[in-house]
């Protein structure tokens, strides 16, 4: 082989320039810890690592969504442990078979601890209700006008206060049955000192509505759904307080979204009823095909806050739109444009909230987080399902409280004996819900237990993918320098040495 | 019988020979270092005396030709590997350049980004209402939006670039070309005029590497001594004497094609597959033009299934849920990823809930789209992205081997071409002392003669 001056040369460099690379290589992996420091370095580990890293996040995100839960459930378990412990007093309250002085006290003792219990039944976890199902802007709870029949009475419809309470201060009203019969027959009169005075004089007919007035905005309506009809001598008590909430069937102003084209109102037509049904609903109203004028526009309607729609309706409606038809009930909504040309869009929505016959405000619908790969889990307990008796608990907490505070200040004992006895199934009923909780706690934490070690293993698949062995690196980055010094050391001796030098 | 004279004339020759050899030992040690240098050696032969009886013994000396030490079969296959080594160099630049736009090996791209925008979405499925989850999820999605169009518009603008080094290539290309033409025309009248036309040789097959590293080309030696080139589908690029120029035009991408200038109907770009030139038009056509279809195919996706789902859904005001990204734009692909223009005006916009009553669930609903299987129907986006980068990973690994083992075939090449045509100091020296020995020795042989003629005259004088 010819070696000439540029091939010794070139072959020097060559030489340097792969000895550089390396140390180069070795170099960068040292600083920065890596094997992986492009994709091309490994393209199989990089998307592996990119896959773990992801898995790591996901990881992550499952375990704080499940300690949110645990400590959104753990909250809820203390909540209703001390509810159980109240009820317990309530109940107390109840056996104690005192003179008609101590149950006064007694009943004062029940108003103190119906107000515990609202307070705990409207506690928050950060500004989040515990108990108002997904509904957790809303206050769940507020304090029942709940009208009270003594265990004496014929009657055996229901009951329900209607209207809004204006008086000053917490007031009692008495109802007594005059004359008995249907309602648009039988008489009654109403007394707001405890049994001294009684107004009308003479007794007033109950309306065929059932409806009568009370005093200071509220209304007591009968409903003769049982088989007993109103009796001479039934005695009804309300007990109205300032803060209070009558207990019958609301329908809420209805209400435009905030983005609709729509300009004009929305309102209740006159021909609406009560709202009927048992649950707490928001019927939902939708404009589609690209909207219309008022009678003209298609829409959709939904009985379930929007997640389902009805199938699309064109004909014409001239002003109002049925949201709910059942009989008797109805709930329609009247349309008035704000002027000609007010139409709707596509997708303008109008909603009205509807409450069944009771004091929660909530829904009862479930909150739930991802722990894990499309697996949900669901971490609260709705304040219908523990404390009213739409559930399956089917006593209603506050309505026994009230019925049996009113009962124990009207001395009312058979009353008082029914209620410790329905206060003894929500008691069952919210262990039931304790032991729930508890159960989906420690399951969760199984779950995160899990995780943690998932999360081990995902970092150390990392480190072996991506990650450097030190002191492998630091060795062959020892020999890569003597390489490269030996080199540096040949280049310049080869560079030293010719011909010329033995030429005189 | 040969005269004194005819000494004379013997040593003359071979002084004059003898001093050629150093003439052309001074110009190998001259270019010892100059590139593409190819080194040079008299060819000495006898020479007869033809005025002398037959009986005698008399023959001169004289250079025959001064040769150019050179392999065309060598250079015929060095040509060939200046295609292939241009073109893996211009795909490892290239790819280098692509890879930089997305490595990730520290994080911060848009794999995390995507994963920090599920997270804020499950976030605000925790807390519906919460203004912080809002506001974050909105900066969430402003990154991820943001960080596409990085990506897209990196890769657009390297895709632009490549497209004007395509042009400035032309040119260079060119210039080149004329000037092969030029020099076929210095050898053909070189050659005929009998001028050591060595150099213009040695310029000429330096051209030819340049010009086949930037383009594949196929060249022939026609028997005057000139080379005609040709582009790889046999359009002549150079004839003789002429050259043809190419030239750019912009096509309906608005990228260039590579057209012949006298031509411009004659489109060669698909004609181009190597060289640097091969290397940008693949890399600008099918390799950047790829990567953006996959971003703009994910971005499409990611737009297309948040945007059906927020649909479905209601925002803290009760609305319908409205567009969260701006629609798909066809034309702009990821390079114009936008949140939509509600959303990062009011985060309240975004519709978290399946009922108008801040529930939460929608968002839970597209937080779930992270793990649900999109792209193609088997993988979800992450994946999808994953296996881009990595296949960006494995596409420089490749670009990196094939470039080193062009490298190394183009220097096992050029060590061959070193071996035949390089200058070695040592074998220049032996030369010189060689040529330098004959020198004097010739010059010797003038100084005896001389003697001898002294002596004759002085015979005559006695």
């Amino acid at each position: 082989m010819r070696i000439t001056e540029n091939l010794k040369f070139q072959m020097l460099m060559n030489t340097l320039s792969l000895a550089q690379k390396n140390y180069g290589s070795l170099a960068e992996k040292m600083a920065s810890q890596k094997n992986i420091n492009r994709p091309s370095d490994d393209p199989i580990g990089a998307t592996r690592v990119l896959n773990y890293r992801s898995v790591r996040e996901s990881i992550a995100q499952y375990q704080r969504n499940i300690e949110n839960a645990n400590a959104w459930m753990e909250i809820t378990e203390t909540k209703l442990e001390s509810v159980q412990e109240l009820i317990a007093e309530a109940k107390e309250a109840g056996l104690n078979d005192q003179s008609s002085d101590t149950q006064q006290v007694l009943a004062q003792t029940v108003g103190s601890i119906i107000e515990e219990l609202q307070s705990l039944a409207n506690s928050k976890f950060g500004d989040r209700y515990l108990f108002s199902g997904t509904a957790t802007d809303t206050e769940p709870f507020s304090r029942m006008i709940l009208p009270v029949s003594a265990s004496a009475n014929t009657f055996d419809g229901s009951l329900y206060t209607g209207g809004t309470y204006t008086g000053a201060s917490d007031k009692t009203f008495t109802v007594r049955v005059v004359n008995g019969g249907a309602p648009g027959a039988a008489t009654y009169q109403v007394s707001e000192d405890g049994g001294t005075t009684w107004l009308p004089d003479p007794a007033g007919t109950v309306p065929v509505d059932g409806t009568i007035t009370l005093g200071d905005g509220l209304t007591l309506t009968f409903v003769d759904d049982g088989s007993n009809p109103l009796t001479a001598g039934d005695v009804f008590t309300v007990n109205a307080y300032e803060s209070g909430t009558a207990t019958a069937p609301r329908v809420d102003d209805p209400q435009s979204a905030a983005n609709n084209a729509f300009a004009g109102t929305v309102a209740l037509d006159a021909a609406s009823g009560a709202y009927a049904g048992e649950t707490n609903r928001t019927f939902v109203v939708k404009f589609v095909n690209g909207g219309g004028a008022v009678g003209d526009a298609d829409y959709q309607i939904s009985a379930d806050g929007g997640q389902t729609w009805s199938a699309t309706d064109a004909a014409p409606w001239g002003t109002t739109i049925t949201v709910d038809s059942t009989p008797g009930h109805e709930i329609v909504l009247e349309f008035t444009p704000s002027g000609p040309g007010d139409n709707f869009a596509e997708n303008d929505l109008f909603y009205v909230r509807v409450q069944a016959s009771w004091n929660y405000n909530g829904n009862g619908e479930d909150l739930s987080v991802h722990v894990g790969k499309g697996n949900t889990a669901t971490y609260n307990v709705s304040g219908e399902e523990a404390f009213t008796d739409r559930g399956r608990g089917g006593v209603d907490l506050f309505a026994a409280l009230e019925t049996l505070k009113t009962a124990l200040e009207n001395g009312d004992r058979d009353l008082v004996n029914e209620q410790v006895n329905r206060l003894t199934v929500v008691q069952d009923h919210i262990r039931e819900q304790i032991a729930s909780v508890g159960a989906r706690m420690s399951g969760l934490n199984i779950t995160k237990e899990n995780y943690q070690v998932l999360d081990e293993k995902m970092s150390g698949l990392i480190s072996d993918t991506e990650e450097v062995d030190l002191e492998a690196i630091i060795v062959e980055f020892q020999m890569k320098e003597t390489a490269l010094q030996a080199s540096y050391a040949m280049a310049v001796e080869i560079g030293k040495k010719s011909i010329l030098d033995f030429l005189t | 019988m040969a005269g004194i004279s005819s000494i004379f004339n013997i040593a003359k020759e071979a002084l004059w020979v003898n001093q050629t050899g150093i003439n052309v030992t001074g110009s190998n040690v001259a270019n010892v270092n100059t590139p593409g240098y190819s080194r040079q050696r008299a060819i000495i032969g006898t020479r007869s005396q033809f005025d002398v009886p037959e009986n005698m013994v008399l023959t001169g000396t004289e250079v025959i030709n001064i040769e150019r030490l050179y392999d065309k079969f060598l250079e015929f296959q060095m040509v060939e590997q200046s295609d292939q080594l241009g073109y893996s160099n211009e795909r490892k630049d290239a790819l280098d350049r692509i890879e930089a736009i997305f490595n990730e090996s520290n994080g911060g791209g848009i794999n995390e980004l995507l994963d920090q925008f599920w997270k804020a979405w499950e976030d605000l499925a925790a807390n519906p209402s919460g203004q912080t989850e809002r506001t974050a999820l909105a900066y969430a999605s402003q990154n991820l939006a943001g960080m596409f169009r990085e990506y897209a518009g990196e890769l657009y603008s390297l895709q632009q670039e490549l497209n004007t080094g395509i042009s400035q290539t032309v040119t260079q290309l060119n210039g080149y070309l004329a000037d092969i033409a030029d020099l076929n025309y210095k050898v053909i009248y070189g050659e005929a005029g009998q001028n050591n036309i060595n150099d213009i040789l040695d310029k000429r097959s330096d051209l030819l590497k340049k010009v086949s590293d930037l383009v594949d080309i196929n060249y022939v030696e026609t028997s005057e001594g000139a080379v005609n080139v040709f582009l790889s589908n046999g359009i002549p690029l150079v004839e003789v004497m002429r050259s043809r120029d190419l030239a750019v035009q912009t096509n309906a991408q608005g990228l260039y094609d590579i057209v012949m200038a006298d031509d411009p109907t004659k489109n060669v770009t698909s004609a181009i597959t190597g060289g640097r030139l091969g290397g940008m038009l693949e890399m600008r056509d099918t390799t950047i033009t790829g990567y953006l279809g996959d971003l703009d195919d994910l971005v499409e996706n990611i737009i297309s299934e948040v945007n059906a789902q927020h649909a479905l859904g209601y925002d803290g005001y009760g609305n319908v849920g409205g567009n969260f990204f701006e629609p798909f734009n066809a034309l702009m692909g990821a390079r114009d990823m936008q949140v939509d223009a509600s959303i990062i005006a009011d985060p309240n916009r975004i519709a978290a809930s399946l009922t108008v009553n801040d529930d939460g669930e929608n968002a839970l609903a597209i937080g779930s789209l992270k793990d649900a299987l999109i792209m193609g129907g088997t993988a979800t986006f992450g994946d999808y992205y994953a296996v881009l980068t990595g296949s960006i990973g494995q596409a420089v690994a490749e670009a990196e081997r094939s470039l080193s083992h062009e490298t190394s075939v183009m220097t096992q090449l050029e060590s061959q071409h070193e071996q035949v045509s390089g200058v070695s100091i040592d074998e220049e020296m032996m030369n010189l002392i060689k040529f330098q020995l004959g020198y004097n020795a010739a010059a010797k042989m003038v100084s005896v003669a001389e003697e001898m003629y002294v002596e004759l005259l002085n015979m005559i004088e006695r």
